[in-house]
């Protein structure tokens, strides 16, 4: 082979990997690159009983849920998407472009415009509540002295947590310089641990631009009128207010055994049946029933849900104030207070827990409770009774009442013959008849 | 008293100038009521049916105490809710399957013919098998109430009181499905194919809300249209007419509205079921006038 030849060989060997190289990683990038379009928007600030939860509207929703007699918060705004085929739905860049969109929100029902609103800065803040978080809407000025507040809170803390820094080198400095005196004999004291500054206890999503939407429960037709005067398109879409059916207290109920599994007590006619000799904590809550769908739509419109008319009760917030009253036949009303409790896992190489009211205990100042709750102790097997929530004044709260059964347990025998017995009347009815019909006439009376 | 098959077209005339002719037509469906009455309790399918409802509740009910003594607590939604639908859904399914066959019967064996030569008409037929339907209906949900209070009393489960009101006014949906199974079985050439209309309109009962929530399952094939969307939509009104039309939809939800104290929507339920009633007993009087007696 010349060298010429031999050459033009590596050229092509050469070029032919690049060209293989090139056309892979063109698919390797056109695989992983998700195709974004600009796309007007909604994004919603979907009020909830006492939070809020974010999700955008995008073209492909026509609908969206809101709470009725609540403000939740639409924003016009132009984004880009691309469809997210795992989870079968369109997300939103806010990264990369997140513009509002000037105009009016045209609100109509029947035909008729109902109300025309403009944008306006609004604020929310969040103020945790254990794993949860309370949320509080700040609009117009109010967002703005909302924010400042905020801000001003961000920098105390911050300050505080500097100092509080300062004060901890301090500390740790002097109780080294302690530890050397000691070791010399001196007889020392030590100087107070300095103390961490308090959670700044509120989180703000900063102040933006919506449009506040509170409307009654009903369907209504909604468009973005630019300042031009002309609709801006892809912005209709249909608005579905919903209002709970039916508000109650529901509890959530702590088994001793299995504290970190709690249950659900939400329907008015939910029983607890417990086994007996046990021992269960009832945490008690606001609740509302919302449709189903509504609700699961609400929380994200493009979640693919079946159309049911089944109901949901939603957990709302917790009731601290107040006093649980247990009626047994024939015993007078018993009260019980919301009590602490802290829970220990059993010692040994055996699983279980222990839950013990909570003590405060002064060495250790920031330690809170695990559970807080109505203690309520089942007894025998065939006994039942009745609780119910009290208001601070006394007042039995709506829709608090349920029933705490332990059950007995007949045999499954007992219960099967007991649903057997039809057949049997209905073996005597029919031997009769027959009977009957076999005699002859003049004897059958 | 002299309304006779040769005479059905000035009969008719008199029907309507003739208040007493309605007093004939009580006193016939009465008649017919009772005979069918004592034909269903001298019969195996009442009695089996009235006790397959409370043996799936016994089993309901220990699978709760079942779970109770291995957990240690369970909330128990609803108690008895489940088994009272299940015993009356299986009521009305009977009633239903009987109503199919109790035109459509007598008249492939030649004994509805001999019915019309006494002083009879549609309007007493019909009348008379829904009277009987409904009762045979109130006896099997009679039995089975005071079963599933002994079942509530044997394992302490409190059986709730507003569910007696759902079973005191179950009866008017249970017309419904009396009528429609009378319907079908008046425009029916044969019983065998009554109980093939039966069976498929069952079918058809059902499958519309599993088909529905079956093509909702279906993850959309393009990005920017929903392909299904026409099928999910025709699906999606075709179960919202089922639930106004369906006995066992309005039962359903007439128990749910007893048991909510909705007495708002529980009348709501009940006009839907006596108009639905209505209708179908007009539709049957109409296909048993159309089809006659003959076989």
């Amino acid at each position: 082979m010349t060298d010429g030849r031999r050459r033009r060989t590596w050229w092509f060997v050469i070029l032919l990997c690049l060209l293989m190289t090139g056309l892979a990683g063109a698919t390797i990038v056109r695989a992983q690159e998700s195709q974004r379009q600009r796309a007007f928007v909604y994004g919603i600030n979907a009020a909830l009983a006492n939070s809020f939860t974010g999700s955008f509207a995008p073209s492909s929703v026509r609908t969206i849920y809101l709470l009725a007699d609540q403000t939740s918060v639409l924003s016009p705004r132009m984004t880009e998407i691309y469809f997210w085929p795992i989870t079968n739905e369109y997300k939103a860049s806010w990264e990369l472009l997140n513009d509002p969109v000037a105009g009016s929100l045209e609100i109509s029902q029947n035909g008729q415009v109902i109300r025309q609103t403009a944008a306006t800065s609004y604020t929310i803040n969040y103020i945790p509540r254990g794993t949860e978080s309370d949320a509080q809407l700040f609009i117009g000025a109010e967002a703005d002295a909302a924010q400042a507040r905020f801000v001003a809170r961000q920098k105390a803390y911050q300050e505080a947590q500097n100092a509080y820094y300062k004060a901890q080198q301090a500390w740790m400095a002097a109780v080294d310089d302690a530890n050397q005196r000691i070791q010399k004999g001196e007889k020392v004291t030590l100087p107070p641990e300095p103390q961490a500054p308090e959670p700044i206890g509120v989180v703000s999503n900063g102040v933006n631009q919506g449009i506040p939407i509170n409307l009654p429960a009903g369907s209504y037709q909604l468009q973005l009128r630019g300042p031009d005067g002309v609709i801006v398109p892809d912005s209709a879409r249909t608005l579905v207010v919903f209002a709970p059916r039916r508000s109650a207290v529901g509890y959530m109920v702590v088994p001793e055994t299995r504290w970190t599994t709690p249950d659900q007590v939400t329907d008015l006619s939910d029983v607890i049946v417990g086994k007996a000799s046990s021992q269960i904590y009832l945490i008690p809550h606001f609740e509302r029933e919302y449709p189903a769908r509504s609700y699961s739509l609400l929380q994200n419109p493009q979640q693919q849900v079946g159309e049911t008319a089944d109901w949901t009760w939603v957990i709302g917030e917790p009731i601290k104030a107040g006093q649980l009253e247990v009626i047994a036949d024939g015993q007078a009303p018993e009260q019980r207070a919301l009590t602490p409790y802290q829970v220990t896992q059993v010692p040994g190489s055996t699983l279980g827990y222990q839950i013990q009211e909570f003590r405060h205990d002064r060495s250790r100042p920031s330690a809170a409770p695990d559970l807080v709750g109505y203690p309520i102790r089942i007894d025998q097997p065939g006994s039942g009774f009745e609780i119910r929530m009290l208001s601070p004044q006394g007042e039995v709260l709506p829709g608090s009442s349920r029933l705490v059964r332990t059950p007995a347990t007949p045999p499954l025998s007992i219960l099967i013959l007991l649903s057997l017995a039809p057949l049997v009347v209905g073996a005597v009815v029919i031997a009769r008849r027959r009977m009957k019909l076999r005699l002859p006439r003049n004897s059958a009376g | 008293m002299q309304i006779s098959t040769s005479t059905v077209g000035k009969e008719r005339v008199a029907t309507r100038s003739d208040p007493p002719v309605w007093s004939l037509r009580w006193r016939v469906a009465r008649q017919i009521a009772g005979q069918e009455l004592r034909d269903a309790l001298f019969g195996w399918s009442f009695y089996l049916t009235a006790a397959i409802g409370p043996f799936l509740s016994a089993l309901f009910v220990y699978n709760s105490l079942n779970f109770v003594a291995a957990s240690g607590l369970l909330i128990q939604a609803r108690p008895f809710y489940v088994p009272v639908l299940v015993t009356t859904t299986l009521a009305a399914l009977y009633i239903a399957a009987w109503a199919t066959l109790a035109i459509a019967r007598p008249r492939d064996q030649g004994s509805l013919r001999v019915l019309f030569f006494a002083p009879v008409d549609e309007y007493g037929v019909i009348g008379g098998h829904i009277l009987a339907g409904v009762a045979i209906y109130a006896l099997l949900v009679l039995i089975a109430a005071p079963l599933l209070g002994l079942l509530a009393a044997l394992t302490n489960l409190p059986f709730p009181p507003l569910l007696l009101v759902g079973l005191l006014v179950s009866p008017v949906f249970a017309v419904v499905a009396v009528a429609i199974g009378l319907c079908i079985s008046t425009i029916a050439p044969s019983s065998r194919s009554a109980m093939f209309f039966l069976g498929a309109t069952l079918l058809v009962v059902l499958a519309i809300p599993i088909g529905y929530t079956a093509l909702l399952k279906v993850p959309p094939t393009s990005r920017y249209y929903d392909a299904l969307l026409f099928l999910r939509g025709l699906m999606q009104t075709l179960r919202d007419l089922l639930n106004w039309i369906s006995p066992y939809a309005l039962l359903s939800a007439g128990t749910d509205a007893a048991m909510r104290a909705s007495w708002g929507d529980l009348i709501q339920r009940l006009v839907v079921g006596i108009a639905g009633g209505m209708v179908w007993a007009a539709l049957a009087i109409w296909g048993l006038q159309r089809r006659g007696v003959l076989p």
